[in-house]
């Protein structure tokens, strides 16, 4: 919830993930719900029979498939002509957002830091197997004296290769703190220009804390339908999830310098976690019923944990 | 529950009391904080903002709790004690019994044994600094101390004293009471009890015509500390408004054996012969074995074994009487001695009070007088001065007297009878009968008409042991006037006059006999040759009496030394030697005694006939001994008889320690103020 003090940025790739979750995330591979028709072939399994050696199911021949796909030996056997079909492998879009507000900057550990991490390490997976890779930050500068835009995009990684460039425009991303007076980044006119920008169908992964006064729908609403399965991780810092502060306070808002004047007390503290749990709860109906998968997880979870057990069993990676 | 200084705690709560409801409601200066989003907590707040009673109720909890707080300190600022008594007034007076009986030592203080005096002082000190004290309000609502306890601090054994008088000063009323030395004199409360009333404000009412009416003095609470054995509570008045508190000191039964008689006697027949006799006395309710050593100039002489009877038998007061007991010691001896008398128990049995088992006497030398008998051949007189066992009488006519050339020296006691020589009196000691001698102070002035004797001074050795009232009948005396200035003491008054004198100058001393003694009807009394047995012994310095002048503690050291005596010195034990003047007859005054034992007179100038002389200086001692029944019997009682009633003692140690709660206040303060930061800090409300 506070401000990280003195906030170390990454600088490499080293900084965001280690060589052994490297090793480890390497045998991984982005999965989809929904499966979408890649415009190259890839390493991903598609649901189209295709040409792969990896054999798949056998079907009965109709007029006019492939003579070459017939299984001869079954025909030998059974007297009747069989399809031999292989899977198809395709490449897939994979489009990470991150939320670079003011207020993802804060916790302890630093939410930001985290989301960097995880994004990182969803953007190795994607580039390591061969997938269409694009990470949009949303009201960040690049680097300390860079310029502050409502969306920074890197488009069309691909390869093993470019994964110095993504660690890089993800070790440069900066909060854009402007100051109390900025108007910050507006969610829902950030997610139309990435909706309008997007290319082909895919994955997209929103890293945010979604604690969004405008109101997160009308952004989700943006994203979602238009071709991309949906992921939302939501992370919290422990202190917004169980605050620690006392006495009477006035909370300023490091976004927008709004204030609340509080008393810190149990039955506030128990009514802020209801509260909370409301919020999410709400956030969840949502995406739940617009299909969007929701992960809320809070700064301090390990990425290798977050990556290899959260994401794996939501199925995003497997 | 009394309040020592509530003025000063309530000026207290009307600062602070609004102080902080005012500082509570002003607006809290809260801490900036930064938070990623205020979103939730607006969400929040406006939820709590819904449930506004609530919130308030929430928030005066805290509140509430520093009231608390506040209040205990404040209560512990008006300091409250829990007594079991209402104190009227803020006047007290403190009564501390220093006599005898108070050095037994079965007191108690917090568990320690100490003698009864400690005992009520340290209570007294506790009393003490339980007084409420003056605070600035009091400058401010008017006098210094006006709110503040006020309190004196009064001692009494036989005679009362003010220690200090009524003061707020707690410092001075604590040096009061520790200066308190033990006495060993009796004890009497009277005198102490008119000291306090003599120091209580005058009061006076105005009657229907206006005029200002004294209304009886409003002592206060009088806290007196005693064992109970005062001896004259009777005469004792408490006013109606008065409040006596008794804090009994001292045990019920406590045990005790003590010399109560002591006294010494040579043998008519034979001088020499003297017998010592102690009288003892025990409260102990089993009969008692001591060993009662006789120590002659410092010598121990003898040691007896005694029994004492057991305290039982009659009783008096609601107590047995104390056992008694005697042991008789004789000894050959002429000449004088300090015989120092000590009792021990010898059966392992208590022994509470230390100061009754020590006596003296002091036994004078058996000198005989030598007496010259002047007269014209008088019948009675002779005949009464020929028993009387003097070293030597010389009758002889006044011409034979004028003959010694009026030289009276060689004589110890020269009577004269109904004859007077020539001119002023030599120097000497005379007994003068029906004749007023000039140059001594006296008078004559012609003859009175027929009288009787109808009072006479049962305070002087020569007439103490007569009855006179109407036994004797005068047909005529003469008028005798007293010049003024002379030492004169009026020993017989008829209804007419004074007709018996004691009467000295610088050089000789007289009692003169104002009329014939045998014209009138006193020769045929048995008073007539007591008189002249007491007279001639007086003017010769032997008292009657083989143990000299013996005086209680308490009271006054009263001898007459030879005239010219000069540099006396008193040795007094326990304490420094003081230097006396005599008056012109020889007189020395030394009072009140304050502790028994042998006092030593030593001067330079002439020696009394049984007075020691030594290097030129004459010495004569004195015993001073405790010897009172009812000091000796140190069980105490329960109820005190006054004028006004009786005054039952207060339940042991309630009064004179009062609780005080401001340390409990204090620390619950301490408590809530913790039980707060855990709130706080817990944000845990109940």
């Amino acid at each position: 919830m506070l401000r990280t003090p003195s906030q170390t940025r990454p600088a490499s790739l080293e900084d965001l993930l280690d060589t052994k979750l490297l090793a480890r995330l390497d045998a991984l591979d982005i999965s989809s719900r929904k499966v979408f028709r890649g415009k190259l072939k890839g390493e991903r399994r598609s649901k189209k029979r295709g040409e792969s050696v990896e054999f798949a199911d056998h079907r009965p021949y109709v007029v006019g498939d492939d003579l070459r796909h017939i299984d001869w030996n079954v025909f030998g056997r059974l007297d009747t002509l069989f399809m031999k079909l292989f899977m198809e492998e395709e490449d897939l879009s994979l489009h990470l957002v991150l939320d670079c507000s003011a207020s993802s900057d804060t916790g302890e550990p630093n939410k930001l830091l985290f989301m960097q991490r995880v994004a990182m390490a969803l953007g190795y997976i994607g580039l390591v197997k061969y997938n269409r890779v694009a990470v949009s930050a949303i009201g960040a500068r690049l680097g300390d004296e860079g310029e502050a835009g409502l969306v920074q995009s890197l488009r069309d990684m691909r390869g093993k290769r470019r994964v110095h460039d993504m660690s890089r425009f993800i070790c440069d991303l900066r909060p854009d703190t402007g100051g109390d007076e900025s108007t910050p980044a507006s969610f829902g006119e950030a997610c139309r220009r990435i909706a309008l920008s997007r290319r082909g169908k895919g994955i997209m992964v929103i890293l945010s804390d979604m604690l969004i006064k405008e109101g997160y729908e009308d952004g989700l609403r943006m994203l979602v339908g238009r071709g991309y399965d949906l992921f939302v991780i939501q992370t919290l810092s422990p202190q917004e999830l169980d605050p620690s502060i006392t006495g009477d306070l006035r909370l300023k808002d490091i976004e927008d310098g709004d204030k609340a004047e509080i008393t810190m007390s149990a039955p506030l503290l128990k009514k802020y976690k209801k509260t909370l749990a409301a919020y999410t709860n709400q956030l969840r109906d949502f995406c739940a019923r617009r299909e969007i998968m929701l992960v809320t997880v809070p700064s301090d979870t390990a990425v290798d944990t977050m990556v290899l057990d959260h994401l794996r069993r939501r199925g995003v990676v497997k | 529950m009394s309040w020592l200084t509530p003025g000063l705690a309530a000026v207290a709560a009307a600062v602070a009391v609004p102080t902080l409801l005012i500082l509570y409601f002003l607006k809290l200066r809260r801490r900036d904080v930064e938070v990623s989003s205020t979103l939730l907590w607006k969400r929040t707040v406006q939820d709590m903002q819904a449930n506004a009673p609530f919130q308030k109720l929430r928030r005066n909890l805290l509140l509430f709790l520093q009231l608390l707080i506040l209040a205990a300190g404040l209560f512990a600022i008006a300091q409250p004690e829990l007594s079991a008594e209402t104190v009227t007034g803020n006047r007290h007076v403190i009564m501390i019994d220093r006599s005898a009986s108070m050095q037994a030592f079965d007191g108690n203080w917090k568990g320690e044994t100490v003698t009864r005096l400690e005992q009520a002082k340290r209570e007294a000190l506790a009393f003490v600094d339980a007084l409420a004290e003056p605070t600035w309000l009091d400058g401010v609502m008017g006098g210094a101390d006006a709110g503040a306890d006020k309190a004196t601090v009064i001692t009494f054994d036989s005679r009362g004293g003010i220690r200090q008088p009524m003061t707020a000063d707690k410092g001075l009323l604590r040096a009061a009471i520790e200066s308190i030395e033990p006495s060993d004199a009796p004890t009497a409360a009277s005198e102490a009890y008119k000291l306090a009333i003599a120091q209580a404000p005058p009061r006076s009412v105005p009657d229907r015509d206006g005029t200002m009416v004294p209304l009886p003095p409003a002592v206060g609470t009088v806290h007196l500390w005693t064992d109970g054995k005062i001896g004259d509570a009777r005469d004792v008045v408490p006013g109606p408004e008065d409040v006596v508190r008794f804090n009994r000191v001292g045990g019920e039964n406590a045990i005790n054996l003590g010399i109560t008689g002591l006294r010494a006697e040579r043998s008519y027949e034979n001088p020499r012969e003297l017998s010592i006799f102690v009288g003892l006395s025990n409260t102990d309710t089993k009969p008692r074995t001591v060993d009662v050593q006789f120590i002659v100039n410092g010598s121990l002489a003898s040691v007896r074994t005694a029994e004492i009877a057991p305290a039982e038998g009659a009783v008096s007061e609601g107590r047995s009487l104390p056992g008694t007991g005697g042991v008789v010691f004789k000894l050959d001896r002429a000449a004088g001695a300090v015989v120092e008398v000590r009792t021990k128990a010898t059966d392992n049995g208590e022994d509470l009070l230390e100061r009754d088992n020590t006596g003296w006497v002091v036994v004078p030398p058996s000198k005989r007088l030598r007496v010259a008998l002047v007269s014209t051949g008088d019948f009675f007189t002779s005949l009464a001065l020929e028993g009387l066992p003097f070293g030597e009488l010389v009758q002889m006519s006044p011409s034979e007297f004028e003959s010694l050339g009026g030289n009276a020296s060689q004589f110890d006691v020269v009577l004269l009878d109904g004859w007077l020589p020539d001119g002023p009196l030599a120097a000497g000691n005379y007994l003068v009968l029906g004749k007023v001698p000039e140059g001594l102070g006296l008078i004559a002035n012609g003859e009175s008409s027929p009288s009787e004797i109808v009072d006479w001074n049962e305070d002087h050795p020569v007439m103490a042991d007569l009855e006179l009232g109407g036994r004797v009948t005068i047909p005529e005396a003469l008028t005798v006037e007293v010049e003024q200035g002379a030492a004169v003491e009026v020993l017989a008054e008829t209804n007419s006059g004074p007709v018996i004198f004691d009467v000295s100058t610088g050089s000789s001393r007289a009692i003169v006999v104002a009329f014939d003694p045998d014209n009138s009807t006193w020769p045929f009394d048995v008073s007539y040759v007591v008189f002249h047995a007491a007279a001639i012994n007086a003017l010769g310095g032997v008292t009657g009496s083989a143990s000299a002048g013996t005086v209680r503690p308490g009271g006054t050291l009263s001898e007459r030394l030879p005239i010219g005596a000069r540099n006396v010195r008193l040795e007094i034990p326990e304490a420094p030697d003081v230097t006396l003047a005599p008056a012109p007859d020889g007189r020395i005054a030394y009072g009140p005694v304050p502790r028994a034992g042998v006092y030593a007179m030593t001067w330079s100038g002439p020696a009394g006939i049984t007075d020691e002389v030594e290097d030129g200086k004459a010495t004569r001692r004195v015993a001073v001994n405790l010897l009172d029944p009812d000091e000796t019997d140190i069980r105490t009682k329960a109820v005190l008889s006054f004028a006004s009633g009786d005054v039952a003692a207060s339940a042991q140690g309630s009064a004179q320690t009062p609780r005080r709660l401001w340390p409990w206040l204090l620390l619950g303060a301490l408590a809530i103020s913790m039980f707060e930061w855990w709130i706080y800090n817990r944000r845990v409300y109940l």
